[in-house]
């Protein structure tokens, strides 16, 4: 960052003091009624609450230890019986065959963003709604893989990174821009009838 | 984190929605701002501000207890106000202007600081791109750290620091032509 001289500093600083006390518009008083009133009580699962229980330090004897580590042991196999899905490839192939059924032209969409931790597909096939489209990890392409079931036509899109970061397709051939500073891809389904993959 | 706030998410979790409720008035008014800026309605950043706090409530269980929550539902809430304009096809109330179209030129004189007050800033922040300007609000008048900042933006360190850094002498030049 380049050196800013003294009396400009000077300025910045006062301008930071003042950004401080602005004073904001009130909030109508309605707001936070018509939050609580559409939200319901939250129910914790057994698991989340016996975690959060494990991690308040509590006095431990070396007698209560030995049942309080088998049941911890127990609960880690029960735990992984419950929570094991099948590998991401064969989440893919169900999906792919969903969108068969149901008369769609399937599309997949690939990144390469091995450092994000989750990936959704935004777009106009859902009117942009905030809900996007889970991407798969391929462990063995080191690609982030989405299924999209779409009618014929014209679509725009772009990739969520991390839930906050949007990005374009760097393997489409077409894109536009949002408006907001940022581009949005284009996907074209034509007259296939069946499988297809990304054009 | 705010004091007290993981153990308010962890009652939230449990089924206390009272608890969720010191959450939102207590972040109510930099939500509810950040929608009039951005739509320029108070209707419209009423119903946006509601459709902030219900998704991050229903996205509660995601969030990280130990980090922040005002950068998360800030994220949420910018992301929510992105999506309206663009259902919409209004462009927000400043359009976005990529960092290379964003000259700033330094001007030594050294009397402005005697001549601005309050409002004139205020005017001069509607002026700036919406990440210059909220980069700004969220460091100087949130208060958040530089890093919160930069994981409210989705930035880089670096690159929020760059973004104040720049979003200040750009406040400044606009002061200057006022």
């Amino acid at each position: 960052m380049e050196k800013t001289p003294v009396n400009v500093e000077k300025d910045l600083r006062r301008i930071a003091g003042l950004i401080a006390d602005i004073r904001y518009a009130e909030p109508p008083e309605s707001l936070a009624e018509k939050v609580l009133a559409n939200i319901k009580p939250k129910k914790m699962t057994f698991f989340k609450r016996l975690w959060r229980r494990l991690r308040t330090p509590v006095s431990v004897s070396p007698l209560r230890l030995l049942p309080a580590g088998i049941s911890v042991l127990a609960l880690f196999v029960l735990a992984f019986t419950l929570l094991w899905r099948p590998p991401e490839e064969r989440v893919v192939t169900q999906r792919i065959s969903e969108g068969a059924d149901q008369g769609l032209s399937t599309v997949m969409l690939f990144l390469d963003r091995p450092d994000a931790k989750d990936v959704e597909v935004i777009g106009s096939f859902n009117n942009w709604s905030q809900e996007g489209v889970t991407m798969l990890w391929d462990k063995d392409r080191r690609l982030w893989v989405g299924v999209l079931h779409l009618k014929r036509g014209s679509y725009e899109y772009a990739f969520r990174v991390n839930n906050r970061e949007i990005v374009a397709d760097p393997k489409a051939i077409l894109h536009r821009d949002d408006g907001f500073g940022h581009q949005n891809s284009i996907l074209i389904i034509g007259n296939g009838n069946g499988n297809e993959t990304r054009i | 984190m705010a004091s007290g706030e993981e153990t308010l998410v962890y009652e939230i979790l449990s089924g206390d929605v009272d608890s969720y409720a010191l959450l939102v008035k207590r972040y109510q008014k930099p939500i509810y701002n950040l929608m009039l800026r951005m739509t320029g309605s108070e209707q419209d950043a009423l119903d946006l501000s509601q459709e902030t706090f219900v998704r991050a409530y229903e996205k509660l269980e995601k969030f990280d207890p130990s980090a922040s929550f005002f950068p998360w539902l800030y994220t949420m809430g910018l992301n929510l106000a992105r999506d309206f304009l663009r259902r919409a096809k209004r462009f927000p109330m400043e359009s976005y202007e990529p960092e290379d179209n964003f000259p700033v030129d330094i001007d030594q004189d050294d009397r402005l600081a005697e001549k601005i007050d309050g409002q004139e800033v205020l005017e001069g922040l509607q002026t700036l791109p919406v990440d210059y300007r909220e980069a700004l609000l969220l460091r100087f008048h949130e208060g958040l750290s530089v890093s919160e900042v930069a994981s409210a933006l989705g930035l880089s360190l670096s690159a929020a620091k760059m973004r104040i850094h720049r979003g200040l002498l750009k406040l400044r030049q606009v002061l200057q032509e006022q």
